[in-house]
């Protein structure tokens, strides 16, 4: 098993930085269905650093946390701001709307695209009160 | 997400009455402005518009939303999206984007979808 953890200011010229460190740790523990779990991871960090911003401005050096524990069975990522958290109506929204329901809209379909490429979402507060987005993906039987 | 990543990038070409707007590289969050505007600024006229996404390596929710903003000038049955990646089809799937735009495997497939008047199940007009 490997943990990794990766904390950049909340901009999005880090974005490349930290989905290639994790990246590559998941292609060395061979993760089967990681490319589905990339997208997922992505959309979560760029919701992260939007919120981010919105709340802090532009310019913030507050952080985006990036925590990883893989390994080739499952992999969990843990993507952690201080942005006060995905407002309560846009979560209830995510279990009532579909895609279709979405088509025409320009935006908003980050959380329902993570909801369908992982095995598992979830939302949570951390201990130090920042929020914490969790996604789960099995491992499958082959590699990619 | 395996082939060669360069920059961003954005061409539009003219090809026998269609304009064909090829998209390189990761159209994601912090790259999709300068692609808005260059297809903010199009001549609508064309006879139709395919995007040749052949080359590019990743697509967000962002870079799907730029495509939605342009449907929406120029109305669905004039577009055509040429999609080889096998992930980006998934996303354009699991997104409903098949219902919305044609998606095709070659640049012939585009024309002919475009020329037939090929109706997706939620195809409208400018």
């Amino acid at each position: 098993m490997i943990r990794v953890q990766i904390d950049c200011p909340a901009q999005h010229e880090y974005l490349e930085l930290m989905e290639g460190t994790y990246q590559s740790t998941l292609e060395k523990v061979c993760f089967a269905g990681r490319h589905a779990l990339y997208v997922a991871v992505h959309e979560a960090l760029i919701n992260a650093i939007e919120a981010t911003q919105q709340t802090y401005g532009e310019e913030t050096r507050e952080t985006v946390s990036l925590q990883m524990t893989a390994s080739p069975a499952e992999v969990v990522i843990h993507i952690i701001d201080s942005a006060g958290g995905i407002p309560q109506d846009v979560l209830d929204r995510q279990y009532c709307t579909t895609l279709e329901d979405r088509l025409w809209e320009e935006n908003g379909r980050g959380l329902l695209i993570m909801k369908q490429m992982a095995d598992e979402l979830w939302f949570e507060k951390t201990d130090d009160g920042r929020q914490l987005v969790g996604l789960r993906k099995r491992g499958e039987h082959t590699s990619e | 997400m395996n082939k060669p990543v360069g920059p961003f990038e954005i061409t539009i070409q003219e090809s026998d009455g269609f304009t064909v707007i090829q998209l390189k590289g990761k159209f994601i969050y912090g790259q999709t402005d300068t692609a808005r505007q260059k297809l903010n600024e199009l001549d609508i006229t064309s006879n139709g518009y395919i995007f040749d996404l052949s080359q590019l390596s990743f697509i967000d929710s962002t870079g799907i939303g730029t495509l939605i903003h342009f449907s929406k000038r120029v109305g669905t049955k004039k577009i055509a999206i040429l999609v080889l990646d096998p992930l980006i089809l998934q996303l354009f799937t699991i997104s409903k984007l098949h219902l919305i735009f044609p998606l095709v495997s070659t640049h012939d497939e585009a024309v002919r979808k475009i020329k037939d008047g090929y109706q997706t199940p939620f195809t409208f007009d400018e």
